[in-house]
């Protein structure tokens, strides 16, 4: 049999996943990636002595051996799993707020134990609020298990705590249970993760992403991102595809509401009949396929979806091991108030923010720098406006003023990290654009608001014959688990057009 | 409890309602008018220029081999950079297309235009073709500005010494005028090294500012001054550095020059005590001689042949170990996209199929990249027969 011709459309998570599977499922894959290193976020970068990692903060859903979680499944099922190795992390997350500074660890009674440990009176709210996460996401997990159509059709009275959960945010949740405002931020600090305060986020993205860390435990990849992307393309070359680097797509061709396949940077023309766009849905419809050859009610729909935060980010070579300036756990969230919307609500400047993150590398891998040295990255949230009006000639100086406040902040509670740093490099949402061609340097595809959480978000599926979506910016959405989740997800899609599959059963989650 | 319980459920119920008819709302006042496909690409080409365009507006003759060309991007706005940093000229040479690197040597405060300083190395590829045939009203296509040697106010002291040497000097002017330009405060003590009088590039404009500024002190050191010289005389090793550069306290230290001075500048600040975290250096393009770096392995000869196969291509081509991949793909008509040439950006990333390269020390390959056999082709010399994949 002449095996079928899938392209795929930028070498990010989602699009790497789409393009292992279809790969490893006797399609010819070509894989078309502008930049010179494969992954997308999922990279790294040195300078000087130091590599950085560039996104991932903690990884979820991968889990020991005797309890692998979602992420790892996917990663397994490819076979990128067994060319990476997975760093375990000892904690979930560290938060210091003016009042009182927690570690919460992972595992729901360890978990239960350090929020009660604050909030005693409120135990009961914390039992019944992680209960219900629990049930939310072994419901989950049968939806993944389901074998047919009986198993989908069953699945409201099965999974009915995810039912259920569809048209809340997670305040409306939380507000139920907990009494204590600071509880309250406490149990929702990273709430970063996923770009939205509790007032605003699906509260099954924030049960959901808390869950996969909770149940598996937080990891991350030694070698950074960049060795899970690495694994990535050798899976894909190993099954017979090609990975394009230095060599974007510049058109879509269509003829007649399907596609046939890309014009290249090289000006090469490659035919297909499969393409998975790993480039964002709002370039792939404008730049690449054109605005008039698609359906105006898409447009509509991208009309809709409102575009996720971006991150400013202080990567530092520290000359001393991090615990020298008491950076002891992997990731610290710092909260300068409770006040989560006004958290949410600084990032619209370029001022001083007053919630940031403070992630150490080296205490999940000891290598992760040269001997004696270490690896520690601040995070902020950052929406693109105000940097993109920042005028070029003070755009350095923009960016440097903040890191410095950054840093400065920091230092309040890691004494003598300002003095320590021996290599620095500053990231704004205009590098997240330039790297990821994503609008606004969004980080997460469109916002996890209630329009956004994965049932109501854009479907795999594109609106051409043969187009389909990997990525953030589609179910179930952005995060390193989710993307390539987004990728198995339009391998299905893909699937069910091979064997062609049509009417209700099309419309269903794909199985399997 | 129950009663509670049911409460709930009707509450959920009833948002899954609402949410639908958000939805359906949204949906009906989403207004396509409102995205903005072209944003990313502008914005983002304000401050990021991969290549573009640029005439050769002006040529100054420096010195009797050195001269200045000044360029001015073709239709658009000059590109922000940082004082240190270099961009890529782009060009073909004897039917060759190949770039060249060079430090910019004017300063981000001027407007409109961008200088690139070149001295003619006599047997110099490019170097040579730059100062002997191009004259005012050729245009080139250039690089957006890299690299990263330029003082980081957010580490660096405000307190730098300038270890310069030869053309390595243009990175440094870019760093003083625009200190002159912004009547910066920061100190500044340069130590030029040049071989005789008539290579030391800019000597007027250094000596005027070293003159007028008191911040700014520069210090010329001739390694074959003319009879009677009176200034100071030899290498930039620690006994000339010794006293030029004083008390080494609180000083951050720059170093750029031909790569015979990285060793012995290396060598003088660790005599001098400066600790590493101190001192930065420009990274360091092909040396004149491979064989002579650390590493290289010595059974093999600099011209010894070995053939480089293209994978997925029918390519075969025929290289001397002691050439840098880059430059002999480039000979022989294969293109591979690429910005520093000194191993550092990574633009040129390829993998290594089959064979082994010599990197030497500090080329910037990620640590996953060197586990799974990739390589910076433009700072990789074959040692045997190889296959790549770019």
């Amino acid at each position: 049999m002449k095996a079928r011709r899938a392209i795929v459309i930028g070498a990010g998570l989602g699009g790497m996943t789409a393009a292992a599977y279809l790969s490893r499922n006797g399609f010819r894959v070509d894989m078309f990636e502008r930049n010179p290193h494969p992954g997308g976020y999922a990279c790294s970068f040195v300078r000087g002595q130091f590599e950085f990692e560039a996104s991932l903060h903690e990884l979820s859903g991968v889990g020991p051996e005797d309890n692998r979680g979602g992420c790892y499944k996917m990663l397994a099922g490819c076979g990128v799993a067994d060319k990476v190795e997975f760093l375990p992390i000892d904690q979930f997350y560290t938060s210091i707020y003016p009042d009182f500074t927690v570690t919460i660890p992972h595992g729901w009674e360890a978990a239960e134990e350090a929020y009660a440990s604050v909030f005693p009176e409120e135990r009961a709210g914390i039992h019944r609020v992680l209960t219900l996460m629990r049930k939310m996401y072994e419901e989950v997990s049968l939806l993944s298990k389901a074998k047919g159509p009986l198993d989908l059709v069953s699945f409201p009275v099965k999974g009915t705590h995810i039912m259920r959960s569809v048209g809340l945010t997670a305040a409306q949740v939380i507000d139920r249970e907990f009494k204590d405002p600071k509880l309250k931020a406490l149990f929702c600090d990273v709430w970063g993760y996923y770009g939205l305060p509790p007032s605003r986020v699906a509260w099954q993205i924030l049960a959901l992403g808390n869950s996969s860390y909770l149940e598996h435990g937080p990891y991350h990849v030694k070698g950074t991102s960049q060795a899970l992307s690495n694994a990535f393309v050798e899976v894909i070359e190993e099954n017979g595809g090609r990975v394009h680097l230095r060599n974007g797509a510049r058109r879509i061709l269509t003829d007649g509401g399907k596609v046939t396949g890309i014009v290249a940077d090289d000006g090469g023309t490659y035919p297909a009949d499969y393409i998975v766009s790993n480039a964002n849905p709002i370039t792939a419809c404008y730049q690449l396929i054109g605005r008039d050859n698609v359906p105006a009610s898409y447009l509509k729909a991208l009309a809709e979806g409102h575009i996720a935060i971006s991150t400013f980010n202080v990567y530092m070579g520290l000359d001393c091991p991090a615990e020298e300036v008491g950076i002891l756990n992997h990731e610290y969230f710092i909260n300068e108030s409770y006040d989560m919307d006004e958290h949410y609500q600084a990032m619209f400047s370029t001022h001083r923010q007053p919630y940031w993150v403070v992630t150490n590398y080296n205490s999940s891998d000891p290598e992760f720098s040269p001997p004696g040295t270490s690896v520690v990255v601040i995070t902020c949230i950052a929406d693109h406006g105000a940097w993109t009006r920042v005028p070029p000639d003070r755009y350095v100086d923009e960016k440097t003023r903040l890191a410095h406040e950054m840093i400065e902040a920091s230092d309040v509670h890691f004494p003598g990290l300002a003095d320590h740093i021996a290599v620095l490099e500053v990231s704004t949402p205009v590098t997240n654009m330039r790297y990821s061609g994503n609008p606004g340097g969004s980080i997460l595809g469109f916002d996890f608001d209630l329009l956004g959480s994965p049932l109501m978000r854009l479907p795999n599926r594109g609106p051409l014959e043969g187009l389909y979506f990997a990525g953030a910016w589609v179910r179930p959405g952005g995060g390193f688990e989710t993307s390539i989740q987004s990728g198995v997800f339009a391998f299905g899609e893909v699937m069910k057009d091979v064997k062609g599959i049509k009417g209700i059963a099309r419309a269903m989650p794909a199985l399997g | 409890m129950a009663l509670r319980d049911l409460g709930d459920s009707i509450f959920d119920m009833t948002q899954i309602g609402l949410l639908v008819g958000k939805k359906i709302y949204s949906r009906s006042i989403a207004d396509e008018r409102d995205i903005d496909p072209a944003a990313v690409p502008e914005l983002v080409a304000g401050l990021h220029q991969e290549r573009v365009p640029a005439v050769v507006a002006e040529i100054i003759q420096e010195t009797p081999t050195t001269k200045t060309f000044r360029l001015v991007p073709a239709g658009m706005p000059l590109f922000p950079f940082r004082p240190g940093q270099f961009l890529t000229l782009f060009l073909t040479v004897d039917g060759v297309r190949t770039s060249r690197a060079y430090s910019i040597s004017s300063p981000p405060t001027r407007i409109g235009s961008v200088d690139v300083t070149v001295r003619g190395v006599p047997d110099g590829f490019v170097s040579a073709y730059l100062v002997d045939e191009v004259v005012e009203g050729d245009e080139f296509e250039i690089s957006g500005p890299g690299g990263f040697f330029y003082a980081e106010p957010l580490i660096d002291t405000n307190d730098l010494v300038f270890l310069a040497g030869g053309s390595g000097v243009t990175p440094f002017m870019s760093m003083i005028r625009t200190a002159v330009d912004l009547r910066s405060n920061v100190r500044i003590n340069m130590i030029y090294g040049s071989r005789t009088v008539d290579d030391v590039i800019f000597l007027d404009e250094l000596t005027r500012i070293g003159l007028e500024y008191e911040n700014i002190n520069v210090a010329l050191v001739l390694s074959e001054p003319p009879d009677g010289y009176e200034g100071v005389c030899g290498l930039l090793d620690a006994h000339t550095l010794d006293p030029l550069i004083g008390s080494i306290e609180g000083k951050t230290f720059f170093v750029c020059g031909p790569q015979a001075m990285y060793g012995l500048c290396d060598e003088s600040l660790a005599t001098l005590g400066v600790p590493a975290r101190s001192i930065k250096k420009e990274a360091a393009g092909p040396p004149p001689d491979i064989t002579m770096v650390e590493g290289w392995p010595r059974e093999i000869a600099p011209d010894e042949v070995f053939t480089v196969k293209i994978a997925d291509g029918r390519q075969r081509i025929q290289v001397a170990a002691g050439e840098p991949l880059l430059n002999s793909l480039e000979r022989n008509g294969i293109a591979l996209d690429n910005l520093c040439r000194s191993g550092e950006c990574g633009v040129c990333r390829a993998g290594l199929l089959t064979g082994r390269v010599f990197m030497p020390a500090g080329v910037a390959v990620c640590k996953t990249d060197l586990a799974h056999g990739y390589i910076h082709p433009c700072m990789s010399y074959p040692i045997s027969d190889v296959t790549i994949r770019l």
